[in-house]
């Protein structure tokens, strides 16, 4: 017999006393620390911050920072730097003197972070599905937010809730760009809106009827509003994706550009000088200029990404970013582009790059 | 992969330790006669590869569900999104719909979501629970390409009156009760059973992953905060009726009505309006199964038809001032499963037995979100799932056995796959209970009606999994003395073609899509030791599981990699020590690291979750209460009081005690 009674016992008894010695092994507070950023991190003087979505209830947004200098990624800035998770969902960005604030969807907040160290210096707490935040001055931005049914009034100084624009018709308040003392609000989810807003008194001035679903919304160099409407999901000739141009003087569509049936397209943006409009078509960039009055046909960028998700043009340089998600469940891939079209680099970010900030 | 090392040592010991008792055998024993016992009692397919939780274990995880029942007893890894909240499982790395729950022959899995919600399934209401790994659960149906989950009621003859009381009373204000009283004789048995169980939840933390900064000193505050919006309710109410109509027949009816209802609390990084995410998840269900079985001298022909109602809400909404409250979602399913089955077992001789069945299956979905808009979207479908099958089981000699299985399956009368089965096991020594088995078999999962019709994003073009399952397996009991030892390894590997997973899309929902292919394989062992030290009764269980499940798509992004939240290494341990009156467990449960994103990156806090160490603690004393059983039991979780977290985002409790009083008369 190889083994004793009394071996075989003692070894079983080395069984049982084998929870004693995995106790204690969740280490939480090392797994917090384990990703702290070692030393001061400083930022460069201009670049390209990278809003990482993240996936809805997981709680992993991030921020990366990309120097278009060294063409060097941070990647989880905001983690590295502060030891604090960005949230769930991370929708937008705005930079102000030098704060950066970060909308959080699916935290109800925005934090503020200094755009020179990444540092967390505040946050504005309180609010329901927060989208995007825009600055009508110093001492006050609007908040739009996909379920509240209003938009939030804040003051970026004390970080204090100071208001509320109630839009109880309109509960999904997205995108907004301003002309003198009127915001222009596309209202996204399930809507076909654009809500006009004087910035002086709070209050909704116009509404403007547009195509289904409302997102992007930019103006254009003549002082003209874009909004893309993206229409519904599975969307036929019927009711198909459209962009649209308003007339910020009489709050009427002047023009509507109908895209083929089953088309998706999304991320409206505009170049610096405000000529030429830009958006995502599958994996297609297309380019548009303002004066047109048909889209695009072909495409100014083809990639080799199945899809794309995020687009951005540096307003400086004209420089363009376009972000794939690949799975949606690993580290997104960012293209940089020249103005002319012209592939100039790549560099891996976080899950879901959704848009960019330039500064 | 040491566990499993140690596993073959143990069963090679058997082997070797084996010897002397045959040398034993042959001086000893005083050979009878044989005889030949003719019984009504068929046995089952015993080289399946199955392991059954025992009826000590489930005594004692009265109060438990389902999901933690798993995870402290068998190898499935169970993923817990908090204390009360949903628990879904991964049985041999496979998703959560691969697994299939069975009760009484009325499958479970939600033809809407495909599975089973592990928390909403009280222990109470088993009297046995079985595992059948990967292919070994074609026997029960197609589809659970990870294995199935038993849940059995049984009569018991012999009892005219008997029942049981449970009270019990825990941290965070959670109750637990329980009532069971069981009459009848030997033609009728009745059980009639009723639990009640609830919790404010409400348990406290400290959340690390939001800060304040203080004006002052600049450093960050931490906030001690609650667990707020997770209190639960469930009660249900279980009435069983088995009648023996005929000397070679029987009749049972089951119905098992439950109500659960509970809130999701948000995130830790939530830091939304007190007001915003008001949220309750409710739910009914009812289901029942009439079975009628006739036993001959040579075959059981069993007839059952089934039927699993679900009505379940879930409403969100924000709280607006001065307006009505701003609802986000307000959605409603009703779900209809209607199971019948036809089962006809005969041998044909002593080599051969014939086993054959007939399955129609109808399942009806209505779905509706009613949108902010007052619009509402959703869907009303249903579909027919048919399957038939036959199997022989051959006893080739006494040495070997042998299984083959055919299974046509039909979806809406369309021939959807057609599944094959070959097991062969070999006892080197049929008077030793080593016992070899290996088999191959195909099997095919259909996608969920939400996979096809949910809006946005359901994909009618969505194709069925399929997969190629083979498995290795031995298994072995010896004794020293007093002491009883168990052991079992299995090698399994999987390929599964077409696996479907929800993806996010720049529409800002999700869709989802035949991903190529999933590679799943590992090995599977378990150990039992059951003996005396001195006067003290010990008993020691163990599971280990290795799983590797990777992405092998070769256009994917995430070739080779594990896929999310899934660990490689799981484990549990056990042991029961019994002296006097007194009772003693100590239960411990581990997962390996647990990657959340397909790249497998460990850069950000976020990409993975640290290994995962639980520790619990039983103590029971048994008070003098003449013929009827009177016990007191007190149960400490997180004995080490350990901050941790099992999904992202997700707080968990600490150190907690639950206070447990059973009668059984």
């Amino acid at each position: 017999m190889i083994f004793s009674k009394k071996t075989c016992l003692n070894g079983s008894f080395l069984l049982i006393l084998l929870p004693l010695l995995m106790t204690g092994c969740m280490k939480d507070d090392q797994w917090v620390k384990d990703h702290l950023q070692q030393g001061i991190v400083q930022l460069p003087a201009g670049g390209v911050f990278v809003v990482n979505e993240g996936n809805f209830m997981y709680g992993n947004a991030t921020i990366s920072c990309y120097d278009t200098l060294k063409k060097e990624v941070q990647n989880d800035l905001f983690y590295r730097v502060n030891g604090l998770p960005l949230g769930d969902v991370a929708e937008s960005m705005t930079i102000r003197q030098s704060v950066g604030y970060v909308v959080v969807n699916n935290s109800g907040k925005i934090y503020e972070l200094d755009t020179h160290t990444g540092k967390y210096t505040g946050k504005i707490t309180g609010l329901t599905s927060p989208r995007y935040l825009h600055f009508v001055n110093n001492q006050k931005a609007y908040v739009t937010d996909l379920y509240a049914g209003k938009i939030t009034i804040v003051n970026p100084e004390t970080n204090q809730i100071t208001g509320s624009v109630s839009t109880p018709l309109h509960p999904s308040t997205e995108e907004m760009v301003q002309l003198g003392n009127l915001l222009f609000v596309s209202c996204w989810s399930g809507d076909k809106t654009v809500l006009v807003i004087n910035t002086d008194r709070d209050q909704i001035v116009g509404e403007i009827s547009t195509g289904v679903q409302p997102c992007g919304i930019v103006s254009d160099k003549f002082g003209k509003i874009w909004v893309l409407c993206q229409s519904v999901p599975g969307n036929t000739s019927a009711n198909p994706a459209v962009l649209q141009c308003i007339n910020p003087v009489t709050l009427k569509i002047e023009q509507t550009l109908s895209f083929n049936a089953g088309a998706k397209p999304v991320k409206l943006t505009i170049d610096g000088k405000g000529e030429n409009l830009f958006y995502l078509l599958g994996s297609e960039v297309r380019k548009m200029a303002v004066s047109s009055d048909q889209l695009p046909d072909k495409p100014f960028l083809t990639t080799k990404s199945k899809l794309l998700y995020g687009l951005g043009i540096d307003p400086v340089n004209g420089n363009i970013y376009v972000s794939d998600a690949l799975d949606y469940q690993q580290p997104g891939i960012i293209s940089r582009f020249s103005e002319a079209g012209t592939l100039i680099g790549s560099f891996k970010a976080g899950i879901i790059p959704g848009r960019f900030c330039f500064w | 992969m040491r566990c499993c090392y140690l596993l073959l040592l143990v069963i090679l010991m058997g082997i070797v330790l084996q010897k002397p008792a045959k040398a034993q055998f042959l001086n000893d024993t005083v050979r009878l006669e044989s005889i030949q016992i003719n019984g009504k009692r068929i046995t089952k397919n015993s080289n399946e590869t199955r392991s059954e939780i025992d009826s000590i274990t489930l005594v004692k995880s009265g109060t438990v569900r389902l999901s933690e029942l798993l995870s402290q007893n068998t190898p499935i890894f169970v993923k817990e999104y908090g204390r009360g909240a949903m628990a879904t499982v991964s049985f041999r790395g496979t998703a959560p719909s691969h697994t299939k729950v069975s009760w009484n022959g009325l499958e479970l899995n939600s033809p809407m979501l495909g599975m089973v919600d592990f928390s909403l399934i009280p222990v109470y209401f088993t009297d046995n629970v079985k595992l059948l790994h990967g292919s070994s659960s074609l026997s029960q149906s197609a589809g659970a390409l990870g294995g199935t989950i038993l849940l059995e009621n049984r009569p018991d003859w012999n009892n005219n009156l008997s029942g049981k009381l449970l009270s019990g009373i825990g941290s965070y204000r959670t109750f637990d009760e329980y009532l069971q009283i069981n009459a009848g004789n030997r033609k009728v048995q009745t059980k009639s059973a009723f639990f009640y169980n609830s919790s404010a939840n409400d348990f406290p933390f400290t959340n690390k992953l939001n800060a304040t900064i203080d004006p002052l000193t600049g450093d960050y505050i931490y906030q001690e905060e609650q667990n707020k919006n997770a209190a639960y309710l469930n009660y249900g109410l279980l009435q069983e009726l088995y009648l023996q109509v005929a000397s070679d027949q029987t009749f049972s009816l089951k119905s098992w009505l439950q109500h659960n209802e509970r809130s999701i609390p948000t995130l830790l990084t939530n830091e939304s309006d007190a007001l915003s995410n008001i949220n309750r998840q409710s739910e009914n269900a009812l289901r029942s199964v009439a079975e009628w079985r006739r036993f001959g001298v040579r075959s059981r022909l069993s007839l059952l038809s089934a039927i699993n109602l679900q009505n379940s809400a879930y409403r969100l909404e924000n709280s607006v001032s001065g307006a009505m409250n701003q609802v986000v979602t307000d959605a409603d399913a009703k779900i209809l499963s209607f199971i019948n089955k036809l089962d006809y077992r005969y041998n044909i001789n002593r080599k051969f037995t014939l086993v054959a069945g007939l399955e129609a299956d109808y399942y009806r979905v209505l779905s509706e979100n009613r949108l902010p808009t007052s619009q509402i979207s959703g869907y009303n479908q249903c579909r027919m799932e048919n399957s038939v099958f036959a199997r022989i089981e051959t006893k080739l000699n006494q040495y070997w056995e042998a299984e083959m299985m055919m299974r046509e399956e039909l979806i809406d009368f369309r021939h959807e796959a057609l599944l094959p089965l070959l097991r062969v096991s070999y006892q080197p020594d049929p008077l030793k209970p080593l016992k070899l088995s290996a088999s191959v078999a195909g099997n095919s999962h259909v996608p969920t009606l939400n996979d096809l019709y949910y809006i946005p994003g359901g994909n009618p073009d969505l194709k069925s999994e399929k997969s190629f399952q083979a498995d290795l397996g031995a298994t072995n009991d010896f004794s020293l003395g007093k002491n009883k030892f168990h052991s079992g390894i299995s090698i399994f590997y999987s390929c599964v073609k077409d696996w479907i997973i929800w993806l996010p899309t720049f529409q800002g929902y999700w869709e989802p899509d035949n991903i190529e292919k999933v590679s799943s394989n590992g090995i599977e062992a378990n150990i039992g030791w059951s003996g005396y030290v001195k006067v003290v009764r010990c008993d020691l269980k163990g599971n280990y599981a290795f799983t590797r499940t990777v992405n092998l798509s070769e256009n994917s992004p995430a070739y080779g990699k594990q896929l999310p939240y899934i660990p490689k290494n799981s484990a549990n341990l056990n042991l029961h020590l019994l002296w006097s009156r007194f009772s003693f467990d100590w239960m411990w449960n581990y997962y390996s690291k647990r990657y959340t994103t397909t790249a497998n990156n460990e850069e950000t806090i976020s990409d993975y979750l640290y290994p995962y160490f639980m520790n619990n603690l039983l103590l029971g004393v048994a008070i003098p209460a003449g013929k009827k059983k009177l016990a007191a039991e007190c149960k400490v979780l997180n004995v080490f009081n350990e901050a941790y977290r099992t999904v992202l985002q997700r707080p968990m409790p600490g150190r907690n005690f639950q206070f447990i009083l059973r009668y059984d008369f």
